[in-house]
């Protein structure tokens, strides 16, 4: 009785077909002859995939939003590695509430963070920059950073370090050839984990954006909530492509469910 | 003089205390085991000279200079850890080499002494491996020779055998006994094994609940222990109820009616007494010894162990197997013993 | 190790911590205090003290319908991950090594697929000439084409895919945790599997299912995007509505209290209900 039976099976043939569907829709839609929505039932075309070279905004987003995600996923590491040490070696006051502050922002709704932004980013004079970017994006993605980094911090044994210390290895030394290296699994997925929610982020970025920096995610929703046209279903076909190829690797790298089941406990 | 000295060495954990007061002075190359039952403060005594623990008070003199003042980096003592604490993610000989490394030893030389090292612990071959494709007692031995490569002032081990099963410990316990002799390095071993700490040590410390019981050779712990603690903790033993009465000038200890004098200096009233299962011996003479049915007999090769009825309680007895009859279960014998063989302490003293 | 002990977490987490207060803490009470400033359509922002913002939007019977939708759908979204994210975990608990990671793939995957990517879809398949409807009208289950979008229905249906996959992985987690031999000792005493499941896993799983429904309720009462793509500009939740007074009507000063409430009431549901599930789970929990 350990397999699942007929009814289950069945089950989940319906809720993959439920998960699947939209994103089946988008990437058959993209693929369509015609000028407008429709699913290509005479032959395919690349059309729409062409067209999106003739929109340099959508690809100007695009680069924004790599670079975006690749410089706040990288600064929020970089914050998140030590800060991540500190909460799990020592016991010192205020560790909670320092804990809690730092994964805060997965509690705090993103439409709250923006508005919180848009106020202080115009008190201080970065609005629509993109400093403010990607200071707002450090903030977002940090949590998902310190998670991962924390369960590999959490994960080693500290007398591997006290033995780089009895054979003569200072503080700094002893991070970098052997602390560093165990939690590179932890780091390295932080990292992977803190650019995808970056890249992805709408509902923030929405309000600090501006026509000049703005990311791919947010042009798009703009977009699409004048029109809907095969443009915006061959660039989402393209994102969930690309997507698709980034899990793989990744799960090919980490396992999936480690990422998400190791950052699924708080 | 003493090359390594630990006086009145005090750890706290809030308000229990882990480590009370202890003092040890250690010769040059001796190699000494701290023993005792588990949470006894064996590692915590070894976490503080190592510089892992803070101390709450005392010193260790490490040939006149306070190791204390010294960084734990600075120490250069050789640590084996119990989980081997080996790096995972370099080779075996990039283990070995890394205290080198700190030295700042150069490539030739470096490589060179990994080399030696190796040979030493019986790696030779194994330079290239990672730790994780090791078995239990190669990784034993990359941890070894991590330590001993850097030529440290002191060999701390902590409980370096106890993963190992019993046939490749005891032949560890043999490898590690040559090598300190050879080496030559003051070794200070933490084991909850007696039977280890008898087998490798120079002088044991038996601790229990932070405080030390007894310093002394093993032997010498073995055949008179300071306490019924470490009667009992170095191997099984009898304690029984007994008193000692003073007559005229002597005093006799009376076990169930088992009369012996003994010396002058054993408290009197009522007494426990213990007495190993070895020096009980069964005698014929009903005017004797105390009386006792066989429960039980067990043949363990070398020796016999019965567990004899008497009215102290059920007590244990060893006797060499050499090839005389010996009582059969259900028989009534006769226990006794001499009173050399008797550890006396006031009731309550333990 | 070799530092000093009082001062290293300090050094270690200093940094994220300044950027924390500066970034994360001053913001917000940036927006606390907005939320109290006077605003006018030609005057702009001013800052006086005010409570005609809180005032507006506990008493405007237009911001309660907002509110009670917002509400409605999070706990449609909740209700419905749950029936179908329960099972659906445990299903994949159950699979071969192999088919649960492709099939992990496919359930949890989605999660990093842009969110106005997988909305888009959703917003293809409604609308009278969308998917759904089509084939509803071929199967003659309905007469009439019908259109899910800008409607609550569709903002449920669209949310729940997009929300779904948390809560199988919070039930993941749980099952995983479940040490298998008691179903099958469950099993050995003479149990039926159904039996099994509701009385050995189900109650063990319980803690996984509430803190999965936590996570799904917080983000549906937020959501942002999908509402905004198929519930369109008619029909507003609590977001939606706090981005219109933001950047089309331009009243910052109500949009803030707006954001505070919601902020607020999300953020009490959330340390409420995880007070509730520690004392009420922990023997489970350890
Ligand atoms: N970090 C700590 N905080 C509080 N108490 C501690 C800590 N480390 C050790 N102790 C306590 O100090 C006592 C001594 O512990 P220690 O680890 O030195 O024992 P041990 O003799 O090595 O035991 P074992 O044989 O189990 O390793 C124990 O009672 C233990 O609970
Ligand atoms: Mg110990």
């Amino acid at each position: 009785m350990r397999h699942n039976g007929a009814l289950a099976l069945a089950f989940h043939a319906t809720f993959v077909t439920f998960i699947l569907a939209p994103i089946v829709v988008v990437c058959a839609v993209a693929f369509t002859p015609e000028g407008y929505l429709s699913l290509p039932t005479k032959g395919f075309s690349l059309r729409w995939f062409k067209a999106i070279l003739n929109y340099p905004e959508f690809l100007r987003a695009f680069r924004d939003s790599l670079w975006l995600a690749a410089l706040s996923s990288t600064i929020a590491i970089g914050l998140a590695v030590p800060a991540a040490l500190a909460i799990a070696r020592y016991r010192f006051p205020g560790r909670e509430a320092m804990t809690a502050l730092f994964l805060s922002p997965l509690m705090i709704p993103h439409v709250v963070l923006g508005i919180a932004f848009l106020r202080f980013f115009s008190q201080i004079g970065l609005s629509g920059s993109f400093l403010g970017l990607i200071l707002s994006h450090i903030i977002v993605v940090l949590p998902f950073a310190l998670r991962l980094v924390l369960a590999a911090s959490y994960g080693i044994d500290q007398r591997i370090e006290h033995a780089a210390i009895s054979l003569g290895a200072n503080s700094f030394v002893t991070f970098r050839r052997v602390t560093l290296p165990l939690i590179m699994p932890g780091v390295v997925s932080g990292w992977v984990l803190a650019f995808i929610n970056s890249f992805d982020e709408v509902t923030m970025t929405v309000f600090i954006a501006s026509p000049s920096t703005t990311t791919l995610p947010v042009r798009l929703f703009l977009y699409i909530q004048d029109n809907i046209d095969p443009l915006v279903t061959s660039i989402s076909a393209s994102l969930i492509l690309m997507t698709a190829v980034l899990m793989i690797v990744l799960d090919r790298l980490f396992g999936l469910d480690r990422l998400f089941l190791g950052s699924a406990k708080s | 003089m003493s090359y390594l000295a630990l006086e009145r060495l005090t750890k706290a954990y809030g308000g229990v205390l882990a480590v009370e007061a202890l003092d040890l002075t250690v010769a040059r190359g001796e190699f000494i085991s701290l023993l005792g039952p588990s949470g006894c403060g064996k590692t915590t005594t070894l976490q503080m000279i190592a510089g892992f623990v803070e101390p709450t008070s005392g010193r260790a003199m490490l040939e006149g200079t306070d190791l204390f003042g010294v960084r734990p980096n600075k120490r250069g003592l050789g640590v084996v850890f119990q989980s081997y604490a080996l790096f995972p993610h370099v080779t075996v000989a990039e283990n070995v080499a890394f205290g080198l490394e700190m030295r700042g030893v150069p490539r030739a030389e470096r490589e060179q002494r990994v080399k030696q090292t190796l040979d030493l612990v019986g790696l030779s071959g194994l330079a290239d491996r990672y730790p994780r494709r090791m078995s239990g007692g190669q990784q034993q031995r990359v941890a070894l020779a991590r330590a001993l490569v850097i030529q440290p002032a002191i060999l701390l081990l902590d409980e370096p055998l106890s993963n190992l099963d019993a046939k490749l410990r005891e032949e560890m316990q043999t490898e590690l006994r040559t090598i300190q002799r050879s080496v030559g390095t003051t070794t200070i071993l933490v084991t909850h094994d007696q039977g280890e700490a008898m087998a490798l040590s120079d002088r044991i410390v038996i601790m229990n609940k932070g405080r030390v019981e007894q310093i002394a050779r093993p032997d010498e712990a073995y055949a008179r222990p300071a306490s019924a603690f470490v009667a009992n903790f170095l191997g099984k033993t009898n304690v029984v109820s007994a008193k000692v009465v003073s007559e005229g000038s002597r005093h006799i200890v009376d076990i169930a009616g088992f009369r012996l004098p003994v010396p002058d200096r054993s408290p009197t009233g009522p007494v426990t007494v213990t007495v190993r299962p070895e020096r009980i011996t069964f005698v014929d003479d009903p005017a004797l010894g105390i009386r006792g049915c066989v429960h039980s007999r067990v043949f363990q090769g070398t020796h016999w162990l019965f567990h004899i009825e008497t009215e102290l309680g059920a007590l244990i007895v060893l006797r060499q197997n050499d090839g005389a009859a010996v009582p059969l279960e259900g028989e009534n014998v006769r226990l006794a013993w001499g009173e050399n063989d008797l550890l006396i302490e006031a009731l309550g003293a333990s | 190790m070799t530092t000093n002990p009082k001062l290293a977490p300090l050094l270690l987490s200093g940094p994220a911590l300044l950027v924390f207060i500066g970034l994360v803490l001053a913001p917000l009470v940036m927006t606390a205090l907005l939320s109290f400033y006077d605003w006018g359509q030609y005057k702009g922002i001013v800052a006086e003290f005010t409570i005609k913002n809180w005032h507006e939007v506990i008493t405007d019977e237009y911001y309660y319908e907002i509110f009670g939708r917002t509400l409605r759908i999070a706990l449609f979204v909740t209700a419905i991950s749950v029936v179908i994210g329960v099972p659906e975990a445990y299903i994949l608990n159950r699979m071969s090594p192999q088919w649960r990671g492709v099939f992990l793939l496919v359930v949890i995957g989605p999660l990093l697929i842009s969110v106005v990517a997988r909305t888009l879809g959703w917003a293809l398949l409604f609308g009278s000439t969308g998917l759904i409807s089509q084939a509803l009208l071929t199967l003659g289950a309905v007469r009439e084409p019908i259109d899910l979008m800008f409607t609550e229905s569709g903002v449920v249906i669209a949310l729940t895919h997009v929300l779904v996959p948390f809560m199988v992985l919070a039930v993941m987690a749980a099952l995983q945790r479940l040490n298998p031999d008691v179903e099958n000792a469950a099993m050995s005493l003479g149990a039926s599997g159904f039996t099994v499941w509701r009385r050995v896993i189900l109650p063990q799983i319980v803690p996984g299912i509430l803190s999965g429904s936590v996570i799904v309720f917080a983000l549906a009462a937020s959501a942002f995007a999908t509402p905004a793509i198929i519930g369109g500009r008619r029909l507003k939740v609590a977001a939606t509505l706090a981005y219109d007074e933001f950047l089309n009507t331009l009243n910052w000063p109500l949009g803030a209290a707006i954001a505070m409430i919601l902020l607020g009431a999300l953020v009490a549901i959330i340390v409420g209900s995880n007070r509730l599930i520690e004392r009420r789970y922990a023997q489970v929990f350890e």
